[in-house]
C-alpha cells in the first residue's frame, strides 16, 4: 500500500540538472521521487526486498522499523552507495538507478548519516565551502577556495547562522562537540539546498536539551514547499511530531505506510514493531 | 587553526639535528646536515606521491619504483644525448637540464596516468589484487627499461653547473672555509620549494581541500556532489610525476642509473610513507628529511649500522606514534 501525503504549496522547482540549475517547473501533486520494486542482498541476505514507494513534492516522511528492517540499505539505495539487484529509482521522471552518488548529489540528492561523516581536519567553514563547490560542478574555480571567495563564504556562514554555528567557523571539525558536528551536518545539507534530504536519525547521540534545535532545523529545511525530506528515526515522539506520513519496514519489505495515526493503529505495525497492542 | 606549538614532528626533527651537532663537529655536521637534507628531499620527491596515492585511493602502488626508474633513464636520455650538443655554458647546461626535468616528469606521468586508467582503476579497493597487478606492472616496466637500455648500469655525468662547491668565507666564524656541495644545496632548496609548492595546492586550492577531504573519507565527499574520478587521475599522474622528478634527481646523485634502481629505492619510499603518517604529505616530507639525516649521520658514526638506521627510527617512531609523524587527521 502507497499513501501519498500533499506538499501543501505549490512547489518551485523539481530536481536539478547536472550542472546544479533548475530543471523543469512546478509539478504540484506529482512524485517527485519514486522507487519501484526495489531490491538488494547483502551476504545472500535479502536485505530490501521489493519495496516500491512514490514520495510527492513537500511530503516528509519518516521510515521506521526494527534493527535490521533494511532502512539505512534503503538510504543507501537511494543515495547511490550501492546499486540494487533489481528495481528504479526515479528522481522528478527521470531514472537514476544508473547514476553514482555525486551524479544524484548534483541532480539534488542530499543525505546526513547516522554517524557523523564530516571532514575532521578541515575547518567548519572549509566543510560548508566544499558542499556549497560540489553545486558548481565545472563552474566552480579549480584554484581559488570557495571560502576564500567573499560570495561563497557569506553563503556558506548564511548556512552556519542557521545552525547557529557561525561563531565557530575557523575552528578544526576535530574540535567541535558531537552536538555541533550534527548542526554542521545540517548545514552541509542546507549548503547542498537538496530536492530530496535523506536524514538517517539526525537526532543520534544528541543530548536531549539539543534535539529541539535539530527537530527546528528538519522543520526549517521542510519551509521549501518542493522538497521531499525522508526521515529515519527511532525515537518515535520526534517521528510523530515531524512526520506526515510514517512507512514501517519490516524485513526489507514495507510493512504499513500511511498517516502516523492509520500506522500506530495498525495490528501488523503493534505487533512486530511496537511489541503489543496500545495501552 | 594551526597551533604554533612544535608539534612532534618538529621535535623529532630538532632532537635528531641536536643529536647530530653533539656527537661530531660543527663543520662534519653541517657537511652531513646538508646532504642529509638533500637526500631527504629527493626521497620527499619520490614518496609524495605515493603517500597521496595511498590516502586518497587507498591503492599501494607497488610500481611506484617503476616509475621512479623511468623517470630517471627518461631524464637521463635527454641529458646523454641532448647536452652534447648545446653550448658548454651555464644557459647551455641550464638548457639541458630543464627539458630534462619535464622530460622526467612528462614520461613518468603519462605512464602513471595511463597505468591507473588500465591497471589500478578495476581493483580499486581490493588490497590483494592491488599488490599483484602492481607487482605485475613494476615487472613490466623494469623489463622494458632492461630490454631498451640493457642490464648494465649507465653513467650519468652531473652537468659542470651543479658541480663544485660553494666555500663559506674564512671571516664566518666555526664554519669559515667550509665547502658545501653545490648539488646538494640545490636539490635541498628544490625539495623545500616543491614541498612548498605541494602544500599550497592542497591547503589553498579548491582542488587541495577535495583532495584532502578525499584522503579522509572519500565517499563523503562524492556524496557531497564531487566527482572524484578525474581527482584520482590527477592524483596519481601527480605522483608518478614526482617521482619521475626524484628518480632524475636520484640517478644525478648517484651519477649512475640502473633498471632496478627504483626496486632497491621503494624499501626506503615505504619507509618514509609509513614513518610521517600514511597519507599525510606534510608527514612524508619531515619523514623524508629524518630518514636522510639519521642515514647520514649513523652512516658516519656507525656505519655498520647505517642500512638498518631508517627502519630503526620507523619503528621507534611506531612505537611512540602508532599512526606515524603526523596522521592524516591531524594534518
Amino acid at each position: 500500500m502507497t499513501v501519498g501525503v500533499g506538499g501543501g504549496s505549490a512547489p518551485s522547482h523539481a530536481a536539478r540538472g547536472p550542472q546544479g540549475g533548475p530543471q523543469g517547473g512546478p509539478q504540484v501533486g506529482t512524485d517527485l521521487l519514486d522507487v519501484r520494486d526495489l531490491a538488494v542482498s547483502l551476504g545472500g541476505q535479502v536485505v530490501v526486498d521489493g519495496v516500491s514507494l512514490a514520495f510527492q513534492h513537500g511530503s516528509l516522511v519518516a521510515i521506521v522499523g526494527p534493527n535490521g528492517a533494511g532502512k539505512t540499505t534503503f538510504f543507501n539505495l537511494l543515495s547511490g552507495q550501492l546499486r540494487p539487484d533489481r528495481g528504479t529509482v526515479h528522481l522528478a521522471g527521470v531514472d537514476i538507478t544508473a547514476l553514482g552518488m555525486p551524479e544524484r548529489a548534483q541532480r539534488g540528492l542530499g543525505r546526513v548519516f547516522q554517524m557523523n561523516q564530516l571532514f575532521s581536519a578541515l575547518t567548519v567553514i572549509e566543510n560548508v565551502a566544499l558542499a556549497l563547490t560540489a553545486r558548481q560542478g565545472r563552474a566552480a574555480s579549480l584554484w581559488q577556495r570557495a571560502d576564500r571567495r567573499p560570495d561563497m563564504r557569506a553563503r556558506g556562514m548564511a548556512c552556519l547562522e542557521q545552525v547557529q554555528l557561525a561563531g565557530l567557523a575557523s575552528q578544526p571539525v576535530h574540535a567541535l562537540p558531537h552536538g555541533a558536528r550534527r548542526k554542521l551536518e545540517m548545514a552541509l545539507l542546507l549548503a547542498q539546498d537538496p530536492v530530496v534530504c535523506l536524514l538517517d536519525e539526525p537526532t543520534a547521540g544528541m543530548a536531549v536539551e539539543e534535539v529541539p534545535a535539530m527537530l527546528d532545523l528538519v522543520a526549517q529545511l521542510h519551509q521549501r514547499a518542493d522538497r521531499v525530506i525522508l526521515l529515519i528515526e527511532h525515537k518515535m515522539d520526534v517521528v510523530r511530531s515531524l512526520a506526515q506520513r510514517i512507512i514501517v519496514l519490516h524485513q526489507g519489505r514495507v510493512l504499513a505506510d500511511g498517516s502516523p495515526g492509520s500506522v500506530m493503529d495498525s495490528a501488523d505495525v503493534q505487533a512486530v514493531y511496537l511489541g503489543g497492542p496500545p495501552a | 587553526m594551526r597551533t604554533l606549538l612544535p608539534g612532534p614532528h618538529h621535535r623529532l626533527l630538532s632532537l635528531v639535528l641536536l643529536a647530530g651537532l653533539l656527537s661530531m663537529g660543527v663543520k662534519t655536521w653541517l657537511v652531513l646536515t646538508l646532504s642529509g637534507l638533500a637526500m631527504g628531499s629527493m626521497l620527499f620527491l619520490m614518496a609524495s606521491g605515493m603517500t597521496l596515492a595511498f590516502g586518497l585511493l587507498r591503492v599501494l602502488n607497488l610500481a611506484h619504483g617503476a616509475l621512479i626508474s623511468l623517470g630517471a633513464f627518461a631524464g637521463a636520455t635527454w641529458w646523454v644525448v641532448r647536452a652534447q650538443a648545446l653550448p658548454d655554458t651555464v644557459w647551455g647546461q641550464w638548457l639541458a637540464l630543464l627539458p630534462a626535468m619535464l622530460l622526467a616528469m612528462s614520461v613518468a606521468g603519462l605512464v602513471g596516468a595511463v597505468f591507473e586508467r588500465l591497471v589500478i582503476r578495476p581493483v580499486y579497493g581490493n588490497y590483494l589484487k592491488q599488490m599483484l597487478v602492481t607487482v605485475g606492472g613494476a615487472i613490466i616496466l623494469t623489463q622494458l627499461l632492461q630490454g631498451f637500455w640493457g642490464a648494465s648500469p649507465i653513467a650519468v655525468p652531473r652537468p659542470d653547473l651543479l658541480r663544485g662547491s660553494l666555500v663559506l668565507p674564512q671571516s664566518v666564524p666555526w664554519v669559515g672555509g667550509l665547502a658545501l656541495e653545490k648539488f646538494r644545496l640545490l636539490t635541498a632548496l628544490f625539495g623545500l620549494g616543491v614541498y612548498a609548492l605541494v602544500i599550497h595546492a592542497l591547503e589553498r586550492t579548491r582542488w587541495g581541500v577535495v583532495i584532502r577531504a578525499g584522503v579522509e573519507d572519500r565517499e563523503m565527499v562524492e556524496m557531497l556532489g564531487h566527482r572524484m574520478a578525474p581527482v584520482f587521475l590527477a592524483v596519481f599522474t601527480l605522483g608518478a610525476m614526482l617521482a619521475g622528478l626524484g628518480g632524475m634527481f636520484w640517478g644525478l646523485y648517484q651519477e649512475v642509473i640502473t633498471a632496478h634502481m627504483g626496486d632497491e629505492l621503494l624499501i626506503l619510499v615505504i619507509v618514509v610513507i609509513i614513518l610521517g603518517g600514511l597519507g599525510s604529505v606534510r608527514g612524508c616530507f619531515y619523514g623524508a628529511l629524518l630518514a636522510g639525516l639519521v642515514n647520514l649521520y649513523v652512516g658516519y658514526l656507525l656505519p655498520a649500522l647505517a642500512s638498518v638506521a631508517v627502519v630503526g627510527l620507523m619503528m621507534a617512531v611506531l612505537m611512540w606514534r602508532p599512526r606515524g609523524l603526523i596522521p592524516v587527521a591531524d594534518t
